[in-house]
């Protein structure tokens, strides 16, 4: 299995040098290398069946057909030792309570704005800002609550944020799904290991979506709100709502009469006092933000505003998202919570800074250019491989819109012993934990490990031909 | 339960039951066929063609098809995604509405349905459906049956149940009476003798599954006059139009009892109107060869009373196509 195998050196998970495994690797290593080819292919398409059958698939964005295909997924774990991963957990705690607290102070007071430590415009102009949720209190003072962080390892193995998904982060349901695949295929590993389960996350989430009742009843009714079968997540809406025994409403579903919000019941209208929405701040209700959006309801933001009704996420989190503001996410933890950040940054230039910009646009073959508001691996340059006409098209946009961009030196992923389909090569990985935010901050323990499926690529978004790992943490100590 | 949710519900299973109806009238069919290979004959058209009128319509179908061949009529029947009465939009529609009801269906349903629409799916290389054409129909007609097992065995049988049945068995009843038209009017494949004549009654039992229940019923007496009565008034056979209405009358009682839905009592209404006259002693005497019109007239009442339970007992918003791009967008 491992025979050929080359880390040609890259920051390698599994291996030091080529054949030498690291320690938490070690018993993978023997696993693996002892299981025989034919073996290893009866595991991998069983789980494709699996998922096939259970509809684990996505749609592609503006595929005419609408063909489904299923998360491509790797069979090889990747594992984080618990050390590793206790450390890594105090860093999300302290990015998301610094996070949280920067949203209520921009909907409120705007104290990080009045004492300079973020240049105003940035967050009043930003395009996710919500001047609408300005001073609308929010239950329990939680506007983040559940968040997706995306990580990379850089050359030397340290971790850094690459960003912040704050908004509605996809991927619960695929790091449970991949955990039911490979406990299928491997049951004696995860007893051998003591790896760390993640069962219990919707029991979580549906506790965190308990803690926001805005009535304190004790007993809130929750629903989750999702766009439609046609999103690319509706499997994963349908999966998490079963899994939480609540209901999947669409904008059809609801009615909001006297700023309270009600679902469609053959039974007649039922209160709503949490939403768990799966739908952007954009299209929620219609005498807000988009008049067009049928995906919402028209006064969902009136029935926030009385108190009647809790929101996961709250409206307008999308600004902790911006590309820009990500840059100054150390610094909201110093401002906030006068602390050291435990996770480092990439290092970001901002197009809308003088000095950075005449920077960005001498050396954009060097660099790597992204919108400040693009999601799913789009909306990037990748200067190293950047077409001449693509810089110059970027350089044109940069200069005519520099609040929307910010470089980043191109930072190499780890990579990960990964198939091919006739062998074991290594691929570029990232890994999005999820944080759940309520009474306390909770990180089930593993995540989503997304890899770049094609040879020397760097996107792992599903959209554009990435795959999934599952993501094995290991017991204190180990 | 969502009204979306009991609507959802209701039409997955209609879809359904009709997909395996369209694959049980094909498989009762495909063993009348004759002669070999190669280009149509009249003989073989005018055998479909009433079928065809009354799955996706003879317009679309020579539209489709200008210069068809033997093995046309089974591909608009099983595979054509443009025909919306083959078994493949039906199974779509279906998966769409178990999309949609989701988080209401056991995982076992799921699976199920997910498993058909696979398999039907993959069905789409026209000119290779003669002789592989029968498989997929025949894998629905038995994932249907898993389907009822699966509602009856994984499913509460509370109101959601009660919107399963209602839709599977007005869909039923309604099959049977399009299957009767068109045993009724279907000329012989051949030739007129009476051996030809005997074949397509024959298909006519098989496609609604009733030959050896009929024959336990009516010993001896195979004559298009008794297997008519069968399938419209038989009070024990589940296909039979009769049954299917008197399984429906009972899950809209359920449904008053349980949610009592406004109108759902003027359902309930049509329903034991149209028993009645089922039930009617009269209708026995009508010969075969002119049941037609009261057929016709059976299938739009039946249409009223889907519309009926969809528009009074169902809240219902209609999709706006336009919602798909604006649906895809949402993801981070």
């Amino acid at each position: 299995m491992f025979h050929d195998y080359s880390t040609d050196g890259f920051y390698d998970e599994m291996f030091i040098d080529s054949g030498q495994p690291r320690p938490h690797y070690r018993r993978l290593f023997e696993f693996f290398r002892n299981l025989d080819r034919q073996a290893f292919e009866q595991k991998r398409s069983a789980i494709g069946q699996t998922f096939t059958r259970q509809g684990i698939t996505f749609n592609l964005y503006g595929d005419p057909d609408g063909t489904e295909r299923i998360f491509p997924f790797d069979l090889f774990p990747r594992i984080i030792p618990g050390g590793e991963w206790n450390s890594l957990t105090r860093g999300l705690e302290q990015r998301i309570t610094a996070l949280n607290c920067f949203l209520e102070d921009v909907y409120s007071r705007q104290r990080i704005l009045k004492e300079g430590v973020i240049p105003a415009p940035y967050v009043l102009g930003a395009r996710h800002f919500r001047r609408e949720c300005m001073d609308v209190p929010v239950a329990r003072d939680i506007r983040i609550h559940v968040c997706g962080t995306d990580l990379i390892r850089d050359a030397h193995g340290t971790y850094r944020v690459l960003e912040d998904n704050a908004r509605c982060p996809s991927g619960i349901s695929y790091m449970l799904e991949n955990r039911k695949a490979l406990e299928r295929a491997f049951p004696g590993l995860f007893r051998e290991m003591g790896v760390r389960p993640v069962s219990d996350c919707a029991t979580e989430l549906l506790r965190v979506l308990h803690h926001i009742d805005p009535r304190r009843s004790g007993n809130p009714t929750a629903a989750l709100l999702t766009p439609g079968v046609y999103n690319n997540a509706h499997f994963e809406h349908t999966f998490l709502a079963r899994q939480m025994g609540i209901e999947v409403v669409e904008g059809c579903d609801l009615v909001v009469r006297d700023d309270i919000l009600y679902m469609r019941t053959t039974r007649g209208l039922r209160r709503i006092d949490v939403l768990y929405r799966r739908i952007n701040d954009d299209f929620l209700d219609p005498e807000v933000f988009r008049r067009d959006s049928r995906l919402g309801v028209p006064g969902l933001v009136r029935a926030c505003r009385a108190g009647n009704l809790s929101l996961a996420n709250s409206i307008g989190t999308g600004v902790a998202d911006d590309k820009v503001l990500y840059a100054f996410v150390p610094a909201m933890i110093r401002f906030y919570l006068g602390e050291d950040p435990l996770l480092s940054n990439v290092q970001t230039y901002l197009a809308s800074r003088g000095a950075d910009r005449s920077h960005i646009l001498e050396n954009l073959r060097h660099l790597v250019v992204k919108s400040a508001n693009e999601a799913g691996g789009y909306g990037m340059l990748m200067g190293p491989v950047a077409t001449r006409r693509e810089i110059e098209e970027w350089r044109r946009r940069i200069k005519a819109d520099p609040r929307n961009f910010i470089a980043q030196p191109p930072v190499t992923f780890s990579r990960h012993p990964t198939w091919t389909g006739s062998a074991c090569e290594g691929r570029h990985i990232d890994f999005r934990p999820f944080i759940l935010n309520g009474a306390a901050i909770t990180i089930p323990a593993g995540g989503l490990t997304r890899v770049a499926l094609e040879r020397d690529s760097l996107v792992v978004n599903s959209s554009q031909g990435g795959g999934s790992k599952d993501t094995w943490v290991l017991p204190d100590g180990s | 339960m969502l009204s979306r949710i009991a609507d959802s519900l209701y039409w997955m299973s209609r879809y359904v039951e009709r997909a395996e109806n369209t694959a049980r009238l094909l498989v009762s069919r495909l063993p009348l066929k004759t002669g070999g290979g190669g280009p149509d004959t009249r003989g073989t058209l005018g055998f479909w063609e009433p079928v065809l009128e009354r799955y996706g319509g003879l317009s679309l179908y020579y539209s489709l098809y200008p210069e068809p061949d033997r093995t046309s009529p089974v591909a608009f029947l099983v595979s054509d995604a443009d025909n919306p009465d083959s078994i493949r939009s039906s199974i779509g529609r279906a998966h769409e509405n178990a999309l949609l009801a989701r988080s209401r269906i056991s995982n076992d349903l799921w699976k199920t349905i997910n498993d058909m629409w696979q398999t039907i799916s993959a069905v789409h290389t026209p000119g290779q459906t003669d002789g592989i054409s029968a498989n997929p129909a025949k894998m629905i007609i038995k994932a249907s049956l898993l389907f009822q097992a699966l509602t009856d065995s994984t499913l509460p049988h509370d109101e959601g149940y009660s919107f399963i049945q209602a839709g599977k068995l007005l869909e039923r009843a309604s099959q049977t009476s399009r299957l009767l038209e068109i045993g009724i009017t279907t000329p012989s494949p051949t030739s007129t003798t009476e051996a030809a004549d005997n074949s397509r009654w024959r298909a006519l039992l098989h496609s609604c599954n009733a030959f050896e229940a009929f024959h336990k019923s009516f010993p001896g007496d195979p004559s298009p006059a008794r297997i008519v009565e069968f399938l419209l008034s038989s009070a024990s056979f589940p296909r039979s139009i009769r049954f299917s209405l008197a399984g429906l009358e009972e899950h809209l009682e359920n449904l008053i009892r349980w949610t009592n839905p406004p109108a759902a009592g003027q359902a309930l209404e049509v329903t034991a109107t149209l028993l009645s006259e089922i039930r009617s002693p009269s209708l026995r005497e009508v010969p075969p060869s002119e049941t037609s019109p009261f057929l016709a007239s059976l299938n739009e009442k039946l249409a009223r009373l889907n519309n009926t339970i969809i528009q009074t007992s169902i809240f219902r918003e209609d999709h706006d196509p336009d919602e798909k791009s604006a649906q895809e967008q949402q993801q981070q």
